[in-house]
């Protein structure tokens, strides 16, 4: 066998270091230009679907049917990716997670569109991530509804994206799949929050980010909006077949089933409806109405078409 | 003496030897299967979380006589499962010799292996005869012994330091077992490791020096570690002086010695048809070597040369016991956590937070073997070895860290896996009332209090409602209502202050002293909602 001599040994060293040196710097953890927020709308960014009904999964039907059907944002063979709220260790009745059925109506429809893969994740506070999947009912639905569901839990799971128009935040993370995704559909529930009065769609966006401590400890309503500049859902449909009125966000508090799904694609619409809910005036809420200033969306009810179905 | 007589070589593939390797290797890997299995699981029947194998994960902690015994000493309890499982171990060692060592014990296999590996060829004077088996580092392992039980009779738990079993365990758990849910948090998924915790353990260093340093010491002589210090390997061997199985040799022994050299303890002495009973291990690794095959290990009642003194100085007995009883006392002097007549608590240190179900402090340590399980189990990583918070004598005792992991709602996976119940069975709906610390807001950290910020993060996290908040001066800020917070700490987690959390957990709410009734009875003043 030829043996190689100490010279060559360090070379060879050096142009593998060299190597992986040019690899590193070649990959960028920044995204591509392409933020969900430059995606064409596909449905109109005008008219909010408010469907009511006793049973969950016909009232999320009828809310999307109401915006002209999943077909019209879904095509054949798409990567859907769905957000749900499911932060918490709290079984779907205390409603401090989004109704699993809504979900799994949801990847139905998903499916029904032609599409291919459908995600089901979110960043789960409550640990072990799988108990919390499993306890919300999230596991049980989406995998039934034929979507992988799973939480990203770790750092590498998220990718950095840019927030050109924000004032608190000008970059923030954000989870890769949605990223990825062809179509990202943000499937919040309505609740109250203790510092931010409710969360709905736009707080619901808190959970694609890695550092959430971050926001508090900076301005959590400013923070909130910003992001929303950067992340647009291509659909939201915010859960309000029951609502959490006490003990927001993580509950049990009290609770009043209202039997609604609402479908937009105008984020802060969706949001300000989501608060007349709780009988508060759009405006009262802080990241509302600071969103509606960024221009993310429309705070006045009057100017939005409402589609009651 | 006959031809007949003769044992005729058996195949190869037969040889006790290899049977003996073979039995190594399953109990090696029933050892890491019950280690991998030593992790929870969500049960959708249960709405909990449970353990994923029903196997019983702390087998080898059971089966440990050495373990069994101190904790029964020093709690001056009986405890059923160590009785039950330890109890075969101790007669069959009484009847057939020290077998647990050469054959069980996950340690020494991988002493054994170590061996074959890395010291195949290495010559190791002074490893035989005579002088080996007359070394007083022989004799160490018996004056360990009689220090640990000693320890144990006054009433302190000091088994741990030693007990091969606990030492390998604690460095699968701190050292190993992080590295590997590294890979999982690289993206390369594993079946049973966690991939939502990067695991990290405080004393992964020493735990991992340890085992590494006993696994190195076979550079000195061959099992060195079992030959001069494992006091389980001291408590079989004297067991195992009446024992019925014994190694004999014919009287046609050439005295080739061709065998002392193979003994893995160096027990064959000078004279090779002479060896000493205690040290042996029943390893066969003197059988297959005897050129005139006149080397048996089998039941025999007929006395054939063997000898089973320990050769023990009394002055060095004396001196054993002496300092088992000074570590004792001096471990007793422990304050951590201990009443006062007032009912105040005085602890050692405030951070002594430890996992829920767990017994009081005394009884704890006592009981607490140090196995390392319910750390390896914590689904949040927040259940670490104690360093100094307990004292020495409460050195590997589980503690809570909050910043690392709370102690989540849904969970009692610790007290599942505790062999010595050291942390007793709670039931998930008794968390509620059970204390094991309390939260205090530093009011001058905080920045709801301090900058009039909206965080609430502790508020917003906590799973026994236990942090409130009230509007004032016109800002929500957070309260604690220490009736109904039990101290798991996942609001010193998620606080967003950094480097100390503007909201800390503890050990004065720590309510371990009283009852289940009368943590009950405490958690009911809190004012209704």
């Amino acid at each position: 066998m030829r043996r190689i001599d100490r010279r060559e040994f360090l070379s060879a060293i050096a142009g593998v270091g060299a190597a992986l040196f040019v690899g590193g710097c070649s990959s960028d953890r920044h995204a591509d230009a392409q933020t969900p927020a430059a995606r064409s709308l596909k449905f109109d960014p005008s008219t909010l679907a408010v469907a009511s009904g006793k049973e969950p999964a016909k009232t999320t039907r009828a809310a999307v049917d109401a915006l002209g059907g999943m077909g019209k944002l879904v095509k054949k063979g798409n990567f859907v990716v769905v957000k749900p709220n499911i932060a918490w260790n709290q079984p779907p009745d205390v409603a401090a997670t989004t109704n699993p059925a809504v979900v799994g109506e949801i990847v139905k429809m998903c499916k029904e569109a032609g599409a291919g893969r459908i995600l089901v994740i979110d960043h789960i506070i409550d640990k072990p991530a799988e108990m919390v999947l499993g306890l919300t009912g999230m596991i049980a639905a989406g995998k039934t509804a034929g979507a992988e569901v799973t939480a990203a839990q770790n750092e590498s799971d998220y990718r950095d994206i840019d927030i050109p128009k924000g004032k608190a935040i000008r970059s923030d993370t954000c989870i890769k799949e949605i990223l990825g995704a062809d179509v990202f559909i943000n499937v919040p529930v309505a609740k109250v929050h203790n510092a931010t009065r409710v969360t709905l769609g736009m707080k619901n966006l808190m959970g694609c980010i890695w550092d959430r401590q971050a926001w508090h400890a900076n301005a959590l309503d400013q923070c909130i909006a910003d992001y929303a500049t950067a992340l647009r859902p291509d659909l939201t449909i915010l859960d309000a077949n029951r609502i959490l009125l006490t003990g927001g966000p993580k509950g049990p508090g009290k609770t009043k089933d209202v039997g609604q799904v609402i479908a937009g694609v105008d984020p802060v619409a969706t949001d300000a409806y989501g608060a007349t809910l709780f009988d508060m005036k759009p405006e009262e809420v802080g990241h509302i109405r600071l969103a509606y200033e960024l221009g993310v969306g429309e705070i006045d009810l009057a100017k939005v078409k409402i589609k009651k179905v | 003496m006959t031809p007949q007589d003769r044992t005729l070589p058996r195949p190869k593939l037969l040889r006790m030897q290899n049977l003996r390797r073979v039995v190594q290797v399953l109990s090696f890997a029933a050892f890491v299967y019950l280690f991998v299995m030593t992790i929870g699981r969500f049960d959708f029947a249960a709405k909990a979380n449970v353990l994923m194998s029903k196997a019983p994960i702390d087998t080898f902690f059971r089966i440990d006589p050495l373990l069994g015994l101190t904790t029964m000493m020093a709690t001056r309890r009986l405890i059923a499962v160590m009785l039950i499982y330890g109890l075969p171990v101790v007669v069959l060692t009484i009847l057939a010799g020290r077998f647990f060592c050469g054959w069980i014990c996950p340690l020494g296999t991988a002493l054994d292996a170590t061996d074959t590996v890395f010291f195949r060829k290495r010559r190791r004077p002074g490893t035989s005869g005579e002088a080996g088996s007359r070394s007083i580092g022989r004799r160490a392992k018996y004056y360990i012994l009689v220090g640990v039980l000693v320890s144990a009779a006054i009433g302190s738990q000091f088994a741990y330091l030693m007990d091969p079993i606990t030492i390998i365990t604690r460095a699968f758990t701190f050292a190993l077992f992080p590295v590997v849910t590294l890979l999982t948090g690289a993206g390369i998924k594993l079946p049973y490791v966690p991939d939502d915790v990067q695991y990290f353990f405080r004393l992964n260093f020493l735990a991992a020096v340890v085992l590494t340093g006993i696994l190195a010491a076979n550079a000195v002589h061959r099992r060195w570690w079992c030959r001069n210090l494992c006091p389980l390997g001291a408590l079989l061997g004297l067991l195992s002086r009446f024992s019925i199985v014994r190694r004999t040799v014919r009287t046609d022994c050439v005295r080739c010695k061709k065998c002392v050299p193979e003994c893995k303890m160096g027990a064959i002495l000078d004279d090779p048809t002479q060896y000493l009973a205690p040290e042996c291990i029943y390893c066969y690794s003197c059988t297959p070597v005897c050129p005139s095959l006149s080397t048996r290990i089998a039941p025999s009642i007929a006395g054939e040369p063997y000898r089973t003194d320990l050769d023990l100085s009394r002055r060095r007995i004396l001196g054993a016991v002496g300092i088992g009883a000074l570590v004792a006392v001096l471990g007793r002097t422990n304050v951590a956590a201990k009443p006062t007549r007032t009912g105040r608590l005085k602890t050692s240190s405030e951070f002594l937070i430890r996992p829920p179900g767990a017994l009081p402090e005394d009884e704890f340590t006592d009981r607490c073997i140090r196995c390392s399980e319910c750390m390896k189990v914590c689904p949040t990583n927040g259940l670490q070895p104690a360093i100094t918070e307990a004292g020495f004598e409460g050195m590997w005792t589980p503690v809570l860290v909050p910043r690392i992991g709370e102690c989540t709602r849904q969970c009692n996976l610790c007290s599942q896996v505790c062999s010595s119940q050291a942390i007793q069975p709670f039931e998930i709906a008794e968390k509620t009332h059970i204390f094991i610390g309390t939260a205090v807001i530093d009011r001058s950290q905080c920045i709801a209090w301090n900058s009039n910020k909206q965080c609430l993060v502790c508020d917003e996290c906590c799973s026994y409602r236990a942090v409130i908040w009230k509007t004032v001066e016109g800002v929500r800020r957070p309260f604690v209502e220490v009736h109904k917070c039990v101290g798991c700490g996942i609001c010193e987690n998620v606080c967003p202050i950094q480097p100390m959390a503007a909201i800390r957990v503890f050990a004065f709410g720590d309510k371990r002293n009283l009852s289940r009734d009368a943590q009950k009875a405490y958690f009911e003043q809190a004012p209704k909602e």
